[in-house]
């Protein structure tokens, strides 16, 4: 596995890092990818306006269910998605490292709308700025509230995400992004 | 009292011998909900839920999207770096830094235009702020970022490239002609005729703007509104 | 030199000072006449003030609606820095009264709790104590509300930098005494203490129930919240008039527009401007049909916390179509920023009344629906009927209005009882019950989504097919953009009222309206500059809210759930 000081290697789904030996593990972690990224379980921390735009989600017009958010699990041991929906207060930042702490791995989080991604428009004395500056987070969606079309956008992406292979606090994810098209 | 409905007795206070056996009480909610099933099933095509991204919701001409600087015929951006929507964005996620123009009935450009897609909260105040015609809004709304850099949206991405369509089409913008609502007169400028370091005037609707600059030609008359004052 | 009599009060003031002439009341007290009868009280004479105007059959305010803080630093002639000022209402007499009340010391602010006279107080006081620094001696329960038990120094006093943040973690969260004694007896058994929330699905958004238990049975309880407090106040003196607007709609978010239309009404009629009668029939229309939206989640949640989960999509569904018309007039679903002083944003499209009509043809069967699968449903019987009861006295003594006070008994509804926006000159009825149990709550709704609809139809049937929305005002509306492009004067208009702010004269005022939970009041305060200078939100579902820890004590912890649900708490308009 890669060291310190040595380059990460480029890893392509499709090819394995190493070569045929590689072969099993390779199409396991595939499969492992896929399965957990068409299973997401949300756990939504809806604190606002997004709460709604949530739950707009998951009734029947855009249905999450579709994407195998068949049930909302509001117990963070359950779950593996913790989506932010909704302004995180000062007061409520440790409630949500909290919740965070006791999701078992492998978890991602979404930041759902622009106060959950950096305060949105509350340049306040009681908001927090970001949840980022709590929980690592894996995809940020704008909207103030995001259209439900766009969550599932971003849960598409997060999806991709999966199944390349990236983990919320793995360091390829920097890398990631930066291939990403912008 | 008139005008005051009692709703205390609408539904009866003890249930009859019947709703409290349940049974029936069941068949009838069933008979609802296989209701809806039946006629989901048999109207596939008419399901109330959007298959997102196989089909899309046909969102309105004023849908609150992604912001698009719009540009003039010779491919300039018409935003003239004034700082209103800056001043008007109550998230104030809005950066301009404006510059001169070389033409200079141009005048002023942003060199730098940022909106920061994760403070904006689409509100479209930006829209209404703006006297040149030169920000609106579309209907694109997939935008989801993997870091908060990548989210400061420049020129290079606001910009309404000349020549290509614009994604998923105009949302909100500042009139809608035809619509009844602000029959406008053709609002963006004319055709400058490029000449370095020559004095141009914009000619909107046979109305001369007037260049104040010191050492212009006869055309320098006061405007109507300047008369009055 | 004689000095000029003064000028002759209104009968409302007029009859306000002679009761109160007899006896006099301690210390300074005077009746004015401003957009309210004002009484402008001496805080030691406050509770006295109080129980008089609550008790004397004349005057009769029984209904505690709001108290707000004033802090006066930036307005050099006042003769206080700080003020508290109430807001009461007689609900046998109609009338709204005010009550100012200058507080002498500015390093200590400090007047009498009235939460013996007035139990709706409790909470106002503390918001007060929290957000101003305001001392209460008398108050129980004297602790931060809104604000997290970390903060130090007093939010909306005008010296606090709008932006300065501290760090909090939950070690520094305040439990109640009560709630950390451990091993209590009551009979053979102990009572254990259960902390519900604030991350619970069946809390609506994040409240925090500290409940100490008897088995199921609630013994005592506090709630506490603050866990969304937005600093919408502090946010809405630091930006325009207009600007504001944006923060309204992400208060009561599942009604955004009833918020905007209560807000710019406050300032129109500080400003003096009308709004065009098509732009009020816009607003009425909209109003109402937000006000179904927030019917449709509260019963929708409710039932969902109770277990019958379809009526949830059903209820759903019929936001959805009610957010496509939404975003046809202005663009987007939830948080709509429709409303401008002086009018809308822009004119409704043309296939609006088309628009009208379908949904009115296509909500009822949803609603049928949903009234078939639970009216008669004898679980839902089992969990509503009887629980979570408020009394008619209780009701008014909690300060609550809306459907929690209709359905106790009292029909009260501004939009009967001070009519606005056309609301007088529609046939429709005010829904009431006599129980004050969950259940009765839940046919009050069902039934205001009904009258709701009935008032949509009259609406559609006089709205005029053209005319303006907004105000032809320059002052206080945007030109039309043609203008503003080839007109000098309509551009120095635009670009006084973007960059400055529409110019409010100095003055205060109170506006209310019928909002989905209750009586939905601002009041504002100008002093000329471009955005507020203090802009105080009566939140109509803070008072039922503050009443919940009292109602749950004697029911069941499923109880209170349930009784949460009906209560229709939206944390953005609890804690804004």
């Amino acid at each position: 596995m890669a060291g310190k000081g040595t380059p990460l290697p480029q890893h392509d789904p499709q090819k394995g890092p190493g070569g045929g030996a590689d072969f099993l593990t390779t199409r396991l972690e595939t499969m492992v990818a896929w399965a957990r990224s068409n299973s997401l379980w949300p756990y939504p921390f809806a604190t606002a306006c997004c709460g709604i735009e949530f739950m707009s989600v998951a009734a029947a017009h855009y249905d999450i269910a579709r994407f195998g958010s068949e049930v909302v699990r509001f117990s963070p041991r359950q779950a593996d998605l913790l989506i932010v929906a909704g302004t995180v207060t000062d007061k409520m930042a440790p409630v949500l490292r909290r919740i965070y702490d006791e999701m078992p791995e492998p978890k991602w989080v979404i930041s759902m709308g622009v106060c959950a991604s950096s305060g949105g428009f509350y340049r306040a004395y009681h908001v927090t700025q970001g949840i980022d500056e709590i929980v690592p987070v894996d995809v940020y969606v704008p909207g103030c509230p995001p259209t439900p079309e766009q969550l599932i956008y971003a849960i598409m992406g997060l999806q991709q995400k999966i199944q390349v292979g990236e983990k919320s606090r793995d360091r390829r994810s920097a890398k990631f992004a930066a291939e990403q098209p912008t | 009292m008139s005008g005051v409905i009692d709703v205390s007795r609408r539904a009866p206070e003890r249930l009859t011998l019947l709703q409290r056996l349940y049974i029936p009480e069941i068949l009838r909610g069933m008979a609802v909900t296989v209701r809806h099933l039946l006629r989901n099933v048999t109207h596939l095509r008419n399901l109330p839920t959007i298959l997102y991204p196989e089909q899309k919701r046909d969102y309105s001409k004023r849908f609150r999207g992604k912001h698009i600087l719009k540009t003039r015929q010779d491919g300039t951006l018409k935003c003239v770096a004034c700082y209103m929507c800056e001043q008007a964005c109550p998230a104030e996620c809005i950066t301009i830094v404006a510059g001169e123009h070389p033409t200079i009935a141009y005048e002023k450009y942003p060199v730098v235009f940022d909106i920061d897609m994760l403070r904006c909260v689409f509100c479209g105040f930006c829209v209404d702020a703006c006297p040149k015609d030169a920000i609106w809004m579309t209907r694109n709304y997939e935008l989801a970022f993997f870091n908060r850099r990548e989210a400061v949206f420049g020129i290079d991405k606001l910009i309404e490239k000349p020549g290509e369509s614009v994604k998923d089409g105009y949302g909100y913008r500042p009139y809608y002609p035809g619509d009844g609502t602000h029959p406008p007169r053709d609002a963006s400028a004319a055709l400058v005729v490029p000449g370095d370091g020559e004095r141009q005037l914009l000619r909107t609707q046979g109305e001369l703007l007037p260049d104040r600059s010191p050492g212009a030609g006869p055309l320098n008359a006061p405007s109507q509104a300047e008369k009055a004052v | 030199m004689s000095v000029a009599a003064p000028p002759a009060l209104s009968t409302a003031a007029e009859r306000i000072r002679a009761r109160l002439a007899q006896p006099p009341l301690k210390g300074k007290s005077a009746v004015v006449d401003a957009d309210l009868p004002t009484i402008e009280a001496d805080p030691a004479s406050w509770p006295d003030l109080a129980r008089r105007l609550r008790d004397d059959p004349e005057l009769a305010y029984d209904l505690f609606l709001d108290l707000a803080g004033v802090d006066n630093l930036e307005r050099p002639n006042s003769k206080s820095r700080f003020e508290a000022v109430c807001h009461l209402h007689s609900l046998s007499r109609n009338e709204h009264v005010r009550v100012r009340i200058r507080l002498p010391d500015a390093s200590a602010p400090s007047l009498p709790s009235v939460c013996d006279v007035y139990p709706a107080a409790n909470w106002f006081e503390r918001e007060a104590y929290d957000l101003f620094g305001f001392d209460f001696p008398g108050h129980p329960n004297l602790h931060r509300l809104l604000c997290h038990d970390a903060f130090v120094g007093h939010a909306l006093r005008k010296d606090y930098a709008a932006g300065q943040r501290w760090f909090y973690t939950e070690n520094e969260m305040r439990t109640p005494e009560w709630a950390r004694e451990t091993g209590e007896r009551a009979g053979h058994f102990e009572t254990q203490t259960l902390s519900i929330g604030p991350a619970h699905p069946a809390t609506h958004g994040i409240i925090h129930l500290m409940a100490r238990l008897d088995g199921e049975r609630i013994v005592r309880a506090e709630t506490m919240i603050g866990y969304l407090h937005r600093c919408f106040e502090k946010m809405a003196e630091k930006h325009h008039w207009n600007q504001v607007i944006p923060y309204t709609d992400r208060l009561n978010y599942v009604s955004a527009m009833v918020n905007g239309v209560g807000y710019v009404r406050t300032v129109e009629k500080m400003l003096g401007v009308e709004v065009p009668e098509r732009g009020q029939l816009v607003r009425t229309i909209l109003s109402e049909f937000t006000r179904i939206m927030d019917h449709c989640v509260c019963i929708g949640a409710n039932l969902v916390d109770i277990g019958a989960l379809t009526n949830f999509v059903y209820l759903y569904q019929n936001r959805e179509n009610i957010y496509s018309l939404i975003e046809a007039c202005c663009g987007a679903r939830l948080t709509v920023s429709y409303v401008r002083v002086g009018g809308l944003a822009i004119d409704v499209p043309p296939d609006f009344v088309a628009r009208c009509q379908g949904l009115l043809d296509s909500i009822p069967k949803f609603l049928d629906d949903v009234e078939k699968l639970v009216t008669n449903n004898r679980i839902v019987r089992n969990r509503l009927q009887g629980t979570g009861i408020v009394t008619k006295e209780q009701a008014i003594a909690w300060g609550m209005t809306g459907p929690m006070l209709r359905a106790s008994g009292v029909p009260y509804d501004v939009r009967r009882s001070r009519p606005y926006d056309f609301y007088d000159r529609f046939d429709w009825e005010i829904p009431v019950a006599s129980d004050g149990d969950n259940f009765a709550r839940y046919l009050v709704r069902m039934e205001e989504m009904r009258q709701s609809l009935k008032i949509i139809r009259q609406a559609l049937d006089i709205f005029p097919s053209e005319g303006r929305v907004s105000s032809d005002d320059w002052r206080v509306v945007l030109p039309p953009k043609d203008a503003v492009y080839h007109d000098m004067e309509s551009l120095i208009y635009h670009f006084k009222l973007v960059m400055e702010g529409i110019r409010v004269p100095s003055g205060e005022r109170y506006e209310w309206i019928e909002g989905a939970n209750g009586e939905l009041g601002f009041y504002a305060i100008s002093d000329g500059r471009g955005g507020p200078y203090r802009l105080k939100v009566r939140p109509p579902c803070f008072p039922n809210m503050a009443a919940f820890e009292k109602i749950v004590v004697g029911g069941t912890v499923a109880d209170a759930i349930a009784t949460l649900g009906t209560l229709n708490v939206i944390a953005g308009e609890l804690d804004r």
